[in-house]
């Protein structure tokens, strides 16, 4: 019975990351990158990458050592825990992913002042187990990506009429999809582009929101 | 440096490449502290004062310790500790010897530490463009104001538009970035000085 | 890595943590000047729970 229920507890948890509490479009956090580096659906895909990498290994270690940090000293702690991995995350990208890790690297390391990654560590890691700690690292990075993902879709289909595939490990090897013709809107491949594609997404999503509220009240 | 360099790089940093509309940095508490003029500055004011000693000392910390003892792998770790430490001296320090300096900006210095601008700002003096000490004091005091004046537009806005019909969806953050992609089209005006 | 690179690294980082956690225990034991205990930052929309003066911790402290 427990084990069910665990079982039970930790969709939620995962279901949860990904829909009802979204990093980015419910919680609104960690938008500096949302906005900066979703001109390319590539970069997207890189920094959710990174970021899983660094939530995943600072929530377990976090999730880990809850027992041992003092209560006083707990924000210290995380920092320098986070710190250390997005350090490592940032050399391994450099090493093996350079040209992604120059399209990205300021917000690489900003992914230590990451709002989310403290966040988690805060209000789950030390308070959950490794097994529940690494679910929720894996449904917040799920819903963060998505959220990236979205919008680095929207801007580079429409701001450059095409998407681009390319190997992160060896950036020779591209592939270019054209998508539309005589579509081309660079507006969204600008600074005001980044800040107007989520307000709209973000106006989506709260339209929708209402939509279902209202019904399940109508009933 | 000269005069016209050292205005370059501060037009620069104010206007061109502004923290906030060009360069994504220190949006969250764009949004959070954005809805009152007041606490905009307050916080605005705080980012500058930091932004200027973390500057200093990381700059200090890159070029006297990192770079010498070939550790510069380290300054993600470096800077954000060295800021992080900051931001709690300088708290402490305000509280106990400036209590007028902590009623105007005491209570927005925890909120700093995670602000990408500063650590951000860091990062690109030391790491991406290796200015010397005095680029560093003109980008970082530049790169406050900068931050300041759009954090004063944009909440004087956000304050009108409060009793505006605004359509059901839009309501919050959403209007919220509209304006700022306005904002952020008016200051790409400004890339025409370079 | 060469040796040098290794110590330096444990120095710096260890005298770093070391002044964070002082700097952040004596800032805690320091009380707020008179007249600035109910101050508050209008931080509305700040889901940030790490944000060090978010106020559900104030009520956290009171219960301790």
């Amino acid at each position: 019975m427990n084990e069910k229920e665990n079982k039970v507890s930790l969709k939620a948890v995962f279901k949860d990351g990904v829909l009802l509490s979204n990093p980015l479009f419910v919680s609104l956090l960690g938008l500096c990158p949302a906005l900066a580096i979703t001109t390319k659906f590539m970069n997207a895909i890189g920094m959710t990458i990174a970021f899983f990498l660094v939530l995943l290994a600072s929530n377990v270690v976090i999730s880990l050592l809850r027992n041992l940090i003092p209560g006083e000293i707990r924000i210290p702690v995380y920092i320098i825990i986070v710190a250390t991995f997005v350090t490592c995350v940032a050399l391994l990208m450099e090493a093996f992913t350079p040209e992604l890790y120059s399209n990205l690297s300021t917000f690489i390391n900003l992914i230590v002042v990451n709002c989310i990654i403290l966040g988690r560590a805060e209000a789950f890691a030390s308070k959950n187990t490794v097994v529940a700690s690494t679910i929720d690292a894996m449904g917040q990075s799920l819903g963060y990506g998505l959220g990236l993902l979205v919008i680095a879709l929207i801007r580079e289909v429409l701001g450059t009429q095409s998407l681009t595939f390319s190997n992160p490990f060896n950036a020779a090897q591209s592939y270019t999809i054209p998508l539309l013709t005589n579509f081309k809107i660079e507006f969204f491949n600008s600074s005001a582009g980044a800040f107007v594609t989520l307000a709209i997404v973000l106006a989506v999503i709260a339209a929708i929101t209402n939509a279902t509220s209202k019904k399940k009240g109508a009933k | 440096m000269t005069f016209a360099e050292i205005i370059s790089l501060a037009i620069g940093a104010i206007l061109v490449n502004n923290v906030l509309l060009s360069q994504f940095l220190g949006i969250c508490s764009f949004v959070g502290v954005s809805k009152k003029r007041s606490s905009a500055l307050g916080m605005g004011v705080a980012v500058l004062f930091v932004l200027i000693l973390s500057s200093l000392v990381t700059w200090l910390l890159y070029n006297l310790v990192l770079k010498p003892l070939n550790v510069t792998f380290l300054s993600t770790i470096v800077f954000i500790l060295v800021i992080a430490t900051l931001v709690q001296f300088v708290e402490m320090v305000i509280k106990k010897y400036l209590p007028g300096l902590y009623k105007v900006l005491g209570i927005y210095l925890p909120l700093i530490t995670t602000n990408c601008a500063i650590l951000g700002v860091a990062n690109f003096v030391n790491v991406g463009q290796n200015y010397d000490l005095v680029q560093t004091l003109v980008y970082a005091i530049s790169i406050g104001l900068g931050y300041i004046l759009v954090m004063f537009i944009f909440s004087g806005i956000r304050e009108k538009i409060e009793t505006a019909p605004i359509p059901k969806p839009f309501k919050g953050v959403a209007i919220a970035f509209i304006i700022a992609g306005f904002m952020a089209m008016a200051f790409a005006g400004f890339s025409g000085i370079a | 890595m060469t040796p040098e690179q290794i110590i330096a690294t444990v120095v710096i980082i260890g005298l770093l943590i070391a002044m964070f956690i002082i700097c952040f225990l004596l800032n805690r034991k320091t009380p707020k000047p008179k007249g600035c205990e109910d101050l508050e930052a209008e931080c509305e929309t700040c889901p940030i729970t790490t944000c060090l003066k978010n106020t559900s911790k104030k009520e956290e402290e009171k219960n301790e």
